[in-house]
This record gives structure tokens, C-alpha cells and sequence, in this order.
């Protein structure tokens, strides 16, 4: 991954770059100096990331442009990124073909399927045994320099994924099929296997959902509290939200996961919820409003 | 940046949608009919506005997103207001904000 990186960096147009997943840096190219662009970008990242969950919507590309240069991200995967900052006279339509292909090739190296859409989440989180330094030669750009349509899909077949280590999982997406136009959700429809048993909507991987059908974001994170803390949590999120507005769902849903993570989800432990949702307000006065009323809540 | 700005964009090709938001984040003018699409808009413009990352890579001028929906959502920040766009994906970013551009200028 840091070969591809350093092979980016020399596109012209391309400041730096890093490989996101999970949150974590798998990768930067990005120099000490502008710790802080990368910070800010991960943010920008995950603030769009989460907005696009709540809407139900799987993100294809973003690009944000500042007044001097902008951030340009492609998911190679749910929750799985790579973005890059880009020169301000950069050609963006150029560096979108590179990027395209990069994510191409950063999905080759980790087995995921083309065309995931953010939705399908072809492998679990488990870090796979790590790829021995596999990269393959890095993008380069057209030599023209005139700015393309989107990512041309014609490219020679990738050659069948290297041979895995330990026993192979029974289900695994065929490798690459030809690209564009696929609909997000499909699987590649190259050999029909033997579907498992119904695969859950993969969100946060603990979270097993006990019906199928899909239920909203902050639903579905409250879904997994305890029977006696459940009805309780949509008037904690009205409360939220009388504070930050629509984007409390976010928060709560990122707060409930917290929660659950860290201790038991009860109605006797809302307070903890409360405390974690309310970092998330600006005013120690609103702090202290949002964790009284919480516990007039958790008191009935 | 008025509410007039939102009938005029939504006269340019491709546009299926567009609203207003003012300084504070809130929505002005609004022909997106999906609630939900608003509150992302919302929450986008809260992002845009976040002062540590403004800091870190200069101000906002502009987000895209292209959704798997089959559409672009766009955010376009001028004088601490936001311009919110959802277009067809088949509509050129640069073709759209180009021409965005020049309504701005003009309003």
C-alpha cells in the first residue's frame, strides 16, 4: 500500500495521500507537516461517511474543494477509503481517473469485489494475514494530460487472486468482473455460488440484527440495547436532537455504539449514554441540561 | 444568496433539486422533496462549517458527493450560506457548477 501511495505522490496534482479503514491509517503519504490536513480529512471523511448512512446511501466518491487545494476520497470498501489531497491547479477530472484506478487495484489486494457501493462488505473486518508486499505497479496517468470522461472500465482481467493461506472461507467473491454500470447491491454475477444463510446487512460487525427487516441507523443501534433501556432511547435522541439539530442522529447512533461497547445497556446506565452523547454539545450549560433531563428520563 | 437563487437552478439541466441554507445552518428555501436528503444537506453544511478542519485545509468553497443512488449532491458555500444542489449523475460536475457559478455571481 505504501508502494501505491509513493507511486501516486508522483502524479502530478497529487499533495499526499492515505488509505483508510475502520478510522485507522493503513497507509499515508501524508508528511508530518500536514498531520493536521490529514486529521481534518479523516474528519471530513467520517462526517460524510455517517451523513450518507443515515440517508441509506452508499457513497460512489466526494471531493470537497477548499480555497487552496481539495480532498478527494473513493471508497475501496464500506468503511475502507482512500483520500487524497489534491494541488490547487490540479487536473481533478485527471486525478479521478487515477484514483479510480488505484481503488481498482487497492481492491485486488484485499480480495473485495468490484463495485462495492459502499454497502456490500465483502470481507468481515478481521485483518486479513497480511498480503506480502504485493503491489503491482502503480496507476499512471494518461500521458495526454486531457481530461477524461470517468474511469474507463477496460482493463485487462486481473490475473486470479494469489493463493491463500489458511483454509479458504466457503464463500468468497469472485475476483473482478468487469466493472461500470453494475448496480452497488449486486453481488458479481460471474458463478452463481451456493448462497449461506442470508448474510446480515453487515453494519457494525457485533451487531447481529434479530429481524431482517432494515431499520433506520439510530433504530437499528438502539434495536440492540437492553429491553428496558429500549423504550426510553428515542425520547434520549428528541432530546439530542433539540440540541444539534438532525445531526444528533449520527451522534446517537455513534453514542449507543459506544455505550454498548463499554458496559451493559441498561436504563440503569443511561447516565454513562448520556455523558457520551453529551460531549457532543457545545456549552457545559447544555451539557448539564441534556444529562438532567437524560436522568428524568432514566427516572421516569 | 436568496431564495430566487433556488428557482433559477432549478431551470439548469440536470438539477432535480436545490435549497438554501442560511449562516446558521438552517434551511431557507427548499424544492428537495426527500426530508431526508435536507437533513443530509444539513448536516453536510455543519461539516463544511467545522472550524478546526476549515483551519487545517482552508475554507470550504464546495463539496460533491456522488451517492449510489444515482444522483450528485452538491453543497456550494458562498458568504457563510450554502447553496445545496441534488443533480443527475449524468449532468458534468464541472459543467454544473460552472454554470452555478455564474448564478452567483449574477444574484
Amino acid at each position: 500500500m505504501r508502494t501505491l501511495l509513493r507511486d501516486l505522490g508522483t502524479v502530478s496534482g497529487v499533495q499526499c495521500a492515505c488509505i483508510v479503514r475502520g478510522g485507522e491509517v493503513l497507509a499515508s503519504s501524508f508528511p508530518e507537516t500536514e498531520a493536521v490536513a490529514q486529521a481534518a480529512s479523516l474528519g471530513f471523511v467520517r462526517g460524510i461517511n455517517d451523513g450518507l448512512e443515515l440517508v441509506d446511501r452508499g457513497l460512489e466518491e466526494f471531493s470537497i474543494n477548499f480555497s487552496g487545494r481539495s480532498l478527494m476520497v473513493a471508497p475501496i470498501a464500506k468503511d475502507f477509503t482512500l483520500a487524497m489531497l489534491a494541488a490547487p491547479d490540479a487536473n481533478t477530472q485527471l486525478l479521478r481517473v487515477v484514483m479510480g484506478s488505484s481503488v481498482r487495484q487497492l481492491r485486488r489486494m484485499h480480495d473485495i469485489a468490484e463495485k462495492p457501493g459502499a454497502v456490500v462488505q465483502p470481507k468481515a473486518p478481521p485483518p486479513r494475514p497480511a498480503a506480502p508486499e504485493p503491489v503491482a505497479a502503480a496507476p499512471r496517468p494518461q500521458p495526454t494530460g486531457r481530461p477524461q470522461p470517468p474511469p474507463p472500465p477496460s482493463r485487462p482481467q486481473p490475473p486470479p487472486p494469489p493463493s491463500r493461506p489458511a483454509p479458504p472461507p466457503p464463500n468468497r467473491p469472485a475476483p473482478p468482473p468487469p466493472l461500470k454500470g453494475q448496480q452497488p447491491a449486486g453481488r458479481p454475477s460471474a458463478p452463481p455460488p451456493p448462497p449461506p444463510p442470508q448474510a446480515p446487512q453487515a453494519r457494525p460487525p457485533e451487531v447481529k440484527p434479530a429481524t431482517p427487516t432494515p431499520a433506520p441507523p439510530a433504530a437499528a443501534a438502539a434495536k440492540v440495547a437492553d429491553k428496558d433501556a429500549e423504550p426510553v432511547l428515542p425520547q434520549v435522541l428528541a432530546l439530542l436532537t433539540e440540541y444539534i439539530g438532525p445531526v444528533a442522529r449520527v451522534s446517537f447512533k455513534r453514542g449507543v455504539t459506544k455505550w454498548r461497547e463499554t458496559g451493559t445497556p441498561t436504563i440503569g446506565t443511561l447516565g454513562e449514554l448520556a455523558k457520551i452523547l453529551a460531549a457532543d454539545l457545545s456549552s457545559d450549560a447544555e451539557k448539564k441540561a441534556f444529562l438532567d433531563a437524560v436522568e428524568r428520563l432514566r427516572k421516569g | 444568496m436568496n431564495k430566487s437563487i433556488v428557482d433559477e437552478v432549478m431551470k439548469l439541466r440536470g438539477v432535480r433539486g436545490a435549497a438554501v441554507l442560511s449562516a446558521s445552518g438552517e434551511m431557507v428555501s427548499t424544492t428537495v422533496a426527500a426530508k431526508e436528503l435536507n437533513e443530509f444537506f444539513e448536516l453536510l453544511f455543519k461539516v463544511a462549517s467545522d472550524g478546526k478542519s476549515a483551519s487545517a485545509l482552508g475554507e470550504v468553497q464546495r463539496m460533491f458527493v456522488r451517492t449510489d443512488k444515482d444522483e450528485d449532491l452538491s453543497l456550494v458555500l458562498k458568504n457563510k450560506q450554502a447553496l445545496a444542489i441534488v443533480s443527475e449523475r449524468s449532468r458534468p460536475q464541472n459543467e454544473l457548477f460552472a454554470e452555478v457559478d455564474e448564478l452567483l455571481k449574477r444574484g
